[in-house]
């Protein structure tokens, strides 16, 4: 049952507000070294912020064009033992939870700040408005479901799983039936036609691999894709090649993905790359019977070895 | 580049007869670093050894691929040659083109292309092998058998017997087992517990043994030479040391159970011990029976102890030992026989168990061996023997066959008809297997001689009629219904593992089939070893088995244990996973994916940007790990690799595999 993203302007300058005085305050008191944040860059669309002082903190917005995560950026900041403020809602929470269950950052370094969440506009899909109707909804909060995230559709956590401390009210969560139309239409393709999809998928890409970049899940000390011994990815753009990179970036993150959909939004070549991600969420669910498997847990179904496992036969030589 | 020397086997016509050798041998020459090329009819035969190791010498090569069956089959064999010409062992490769090629295939043309195809992967990895070298560890050289049964028994009389120290642990009062309860062993008729009972009393007598009875293995650590078991001795509610095993306690108990040991035919009391010949001679008290445990009044094996050895509230104690090697012996259960409905077992008093049977029987047993019949402990005119029951039955039992049901069941008719002169004996079967020496023989006996008679079909339903059973079935010899009244019925159950079977494997880290019996590390060429090293199976806790087989293979098991512990020192394999820590982002994904526990958190310090920072990388204990390479898979930052399988050999077989299929500027 595909949820109804909505937006609540009220709500997002109350939680801004909040947010830049909670920040303001961190710094102040010197809790934490910088506060990861969004702020206004240029055309309005909201872009990452680093206040590291309480001037700062003036900048931060929380408004509905706040797409990106910010947890990636926490890698930047290993180094050092200070703490580290963070803006996240219900989603980017999963995508701090997904680093923090890959033990890339400790948690203890951490101020969460939690902004439960209804609903985030695609900023592709806004600029692309005409100005009026784009100031009307932006003010308002007049939008049609398809100005949305994709993920706002089927979007089960409205409320951080994470946080120290929420701005504003958590917002009343609704059960979810989580469906896979991605997987479900590569599924009804025949093999050639799937074949020719993601063959034609290879073609376009360019691999800038802003995919991997904005990837939470996609958090190894050194990619293998930089790496020259051994070399994973020859450097020619060869469909070969380039099948080898998607299957790396889709199996790397199998059982890890939490649905997000940023390696789809950043792409510049408007590539479907969920549709490798959807088909591996809809196998983990039905495979292992996990009801979310976007969510990250602490083992995870494919991070464990389980003599009851369906396909483990022992002894079989 | 490497010098590679490449050996392609005809193996006779298994290779030869759908694979062109010498094609392939053609196209193999011209691949970059193939120095040499030699084809044998037999690459494995000591002419074929021979001459690997003098092109080693005369062509100076440093790199071998062989091209012929299976690894499992041959790697060691040609380890050993090139071990035996000065190289490193790991410095071969082996490409298979029997098993995954000629013996799979049938067009010699394509067979002929991928045969070539399996020996340039090989060289493309070969060309990136790297020397290694077997680690070693320390043995300590004590073992630990689990489960006090003839199995257990004989394997820790034969490590013992060797010299080294064994500690034999059991679940229950006292060993024994399942052969305690035996009244005679089929063929020869020798009675079991005077076969049996003379090694118990070896095993509690032996310096070398150390018994733990009413015991349980609680954890299992560490690995092949150095395990550390946690071992929980049950509370007895008797002090060991100052009870003399006068029985005055059982006879004065004033509670009366079923008695596990008589299979519910015959009685024990709340403090007891099992049989009169239990090792160790020491009473344990029930607490769920006894009547002092429940009422908090009685205490009368307390009064009448001269010993002043009851310990009401004695407490388990818990403690571990260090062993090198775990024998486990652990045994079956009997097949539920409630699952059979149409037999009525548990509704008919006078339909009963083969143990129960057995304990009838038996001269020590509840009726001290004269056959009578639990309803009216009248003597059976009839009996009827029935066969399989929960055996090779998909649908309600099992699917394979216990093995030793045909002969304890040919047994049980002849004792009885030698006991009730006569009485008429019907055996209701499937098959009659008797493979064994002088099985047959006894088998024939039974009908020649004692007149048992043997109808071959499965009975269809058990019924009671007045003070008779009627058995109704086929027979399918003569093709038609057979209903045969007779005063009892002997159900032969199937031997089913141990109901907590499963838990024990978990425990020990062992892996275990379908049903719950424990998974030898080979069918026929390992049958006492399980696939965790140290570890050695003995028994029916591995499947289905007769006396002599178990006491074989206990025999076996005690070798092994006995080979291992004539070493000083283990080497190991060296084709295990290591860690790259720079690589290494500490998300220890591959921790829970190891079967073997072998991989543990390891904080290393570094310096990093002028600072000094502590992290957490993942660490692999050698002596555990068996180079399943799970972890490796599991690993996305790429750290973990198997030596002798490292992502780059790989990656390298691949892309040569590849190289004909990209463009040009693909190429690596």
């Amino acid at each position: 049952m595909p949820r109804k993203p909505m937006l609540d302007i009220e709500r997002m300058r109350s939680a801004e507000e909040a947010l830049r005085r909670e920040a303001r305050r961190l710094l102040a008191d010197g809790v934490v070294s910088v506060f990861l944040g969004h702020e206004e860059g240029w055309d309005g669309l909201a872009v990452p912020s680093f206040a590291a002082s309480p001037e700062d903190a003036e900048r931060l917005v929380w408004n509905p064009l706040c797409a990106s995560h910010l947890a990636k950026y926490l890698l930047d900041r290993l180094a050092g033992d200070e703490k580290v403020g963070i803006a996240v809602n219900g989603c980017g929470s999963l995508a701090l939870d997904r680093i923090l269950k890959d033990r890339r950052f400790p948690r203890e370094r951490l101020y969460v700040v939690g902004i439960p969440c209804t609903g985030i506009l695609d900023p592709a899909r806004v600029a692309d408005l005409p100005p009026e109707r784009r100031r009307e909804v932006l003010e308002t909060g007049r939008a049609e479901a398809e100005l949305f995230l994709d993920r706002c559709s089927w979007c089960d956590v409205p409320n951080p799983v994470v946080s120290d401390i929420l701005v504003g009210e958590p917002v009343a969560e609704e059960p979810v039936v989580h469906e896979y139309p991605r997987a479900a239409r590569l599924e009804a393709m025949s093999l050639e036609q799937r074949f020719e999809h993601f063959k034609d998928l290879y073609e376009r890409c360019i691999r800038c691999f802003a995919c991997r970049n904005v990837c939470p899940a996609c958090s190894c000390r050194e990619c293998c894709l930089d790496q020259w011994e051994p070399l994973w990815l020859g450097r020619a753009t060869s469909v070969p090649e380039q099948q080898m990179f998607h299957f790396i970036r889709a199996f790397d993150v199998a059982g890890r993905c939490i649905r997000c959909g940023e390696c789809e939004r950043v792409c510049p070549m408007g590539l479907p790359l969920m549709d490798f991600n959807d088909k591996l969420l809809k196998d983990i669910a039905e495979l292992f019977g996990v009801e979310r498997p976007h969510v990250p847990a602490d083992v995870e179904p494919l991070g464990r070895f389980d003599p009851q496992d369906p396909d483990f036969e022992e002894g079989a030589e | 580049m490497k010098r590679v020397g490449v050996f392609l086997c005809w193996c006779g016509s298994n290779i030869a007869g759908t694979v062109d050798v010498s094609r392939v041998a053609e196209k193999v020459r011209l691949l970059p670093g193939v120095v040499y090329v030699e084809e044998n009819k037999y690459t494995c035969s000591e002419p074929g050894q021979a001459s690997i190791m003098k092109a080693i010498k005369e062509h100076d090569l440093e790199r071998v691929v062989v091209a012929s069956c299976s690894p499992r089959l041959h790697e060691p064999t040609f380890r050993r040659t090139l071990e035996a010409a000065g190289m490193n062992p790991y410095h071969l490769e082996m490409a298979n083109i029997r098993e995954h090629c000629s013996w799979v295939h049938t067009d010699r043309e394509e067979a002929t292309a991928k045969a070539f195809d399996i020996v340039r992967m090989a060289v493309a990895k070969a060309l990136r092998n790297e020397a290694l070298q077997p680690g070693r560890i320390s043995i300590e050289k004590k073992a630990l058998v689990l489960g006090g049964g003839i199995a257990g028994i004989q394997a820790a009389l034969d490590i013992a017997d060797a010299g080294h120290q064994v500690i034999l642990v059991e679940r229950e009062p006292t060993i024994g087992g399942r052969m305690a309860q035996f009244d005679k062993t089929f063929p020869t008729l020798d009675c079991s517990s005077c076969i049996l009972t003379p090694k118990m009393v070896d095993c509690a007598k032996h310096p070398n043994i150390t018994l733990y009875t009413y015991s349980e293995l609680e954890k299992v650590e560490g690995y092949i030479g150095n395990f550390n078991v946690t071992i929980r001795k049950k509370a007895r509610g008797v002090d060991e040391a100052l009870c003399t095993g006068c029985g005055l306690c059982q006879t004065k108990c004033p509670v009366k159970v079923d008695s596990e040991f008589d299979v519910g035919v015959g009685k024990r009391k709340a403090i007891y011990t099992p049989f009169p010949q239990a090792v160790p001679n020491k009473p344990v008290i029930d607490k769920e029976n006894c009547r002092y445990h429940k009422t908090g009044k009685c205490r009368i094996c307390e009064r009448v102890c001269e010993a002043k050895a009851i310990r009401f509230d004695q407490e388990d104690t818990i403690f571990e030992e260090k062993v090198g090697a775990i024998v486990v012996a652990t045994g079956f259960d009997l097949f539920d026989l409630e699952a059979y409905g149409e037999y009525g077992y548990g509704l008919y008093p006078d339909v009963i168990s083969s143990l129960q049977f057995e304990r009838l029987i038996n001269a020590s047993g509840p009726t001290e061996g004269k056959i009578r019949r639990p309803s009216d402990q009248e003597v059976p005119q009839s009996v009827a023997f029935v066969l399989c029951v929960g055996s090779r039955d998909d649908q309600k039992g099992v699917s394979y066959c216990s093995r030793a049901c045909c002969m304890y069941s040919v047994k049980h008719a002849t004792q009885y008809r030698e006991k009730v002169k006569d009485g008429r004996a019907f055996v209701f079967y499937m098959d009659i297997r008797t493979p064994g020496k002088a099985y047959e023989e006894f088998y024939r006996r039974s009908s020649v001689d004692y007149g048992v008679e043997y109808i071959r079909g499965r009975p269809s339903k058990i019924y009671q009629k007045g003070k008779k059973l009627v058995v109704r079935a086929e027979d399918t010899l003569l093709g038609r219904p057979v209903e045969v009244e007779v005063d009892m019925v002997v159900l032969a159950p199937a031997m089913v593992p141990k109901h907590d079977a499963a838990r024990m494997a978990q425990t020990l880290g062992v892996s275990y089939d379908g049903y719950g019996f424990l998974n030898e590390a080979h069918p026929k060429l390992r049958p006492v070893e399980t696939n965790t090293a140290g570890i050695y199976l003995a028994g029916a806790c591995q499947g289905p088995k007769d006396i002599p087989d178990t006491v074989a293979q206990a025999s076996a098991a005690g070798a092994k244990v006995v080979a291992l512990f004539s070493q000083d020192e283990l080497t190991t394999e060296p084709m295990v996973a290591r860690v790259d820590e720079a690589l290494c982002s500490g998300c220890l994904w591959c921790k829970p994916v190891c079967p073997y526990k072998a991989i543990e958190a390891k904080t290393v310090t570094e310096r990093v940007a002028g600072r000094t920072v502590t992290r957490e990388v993942a660490s692999v204990n050698v002596g555990l790990c068996q180079g399943c390479g799970a972890c490796t898979v599991a690993c996305r930052d790429g750290a973990m690799n198997l030596a002798g399988y490292t992502n780059d050999q790989v990656l390298a077989e691949v892309d040569d595999l590849l190289a004909d299929l990209r463009p040009a500027c693909g190429q690596r």
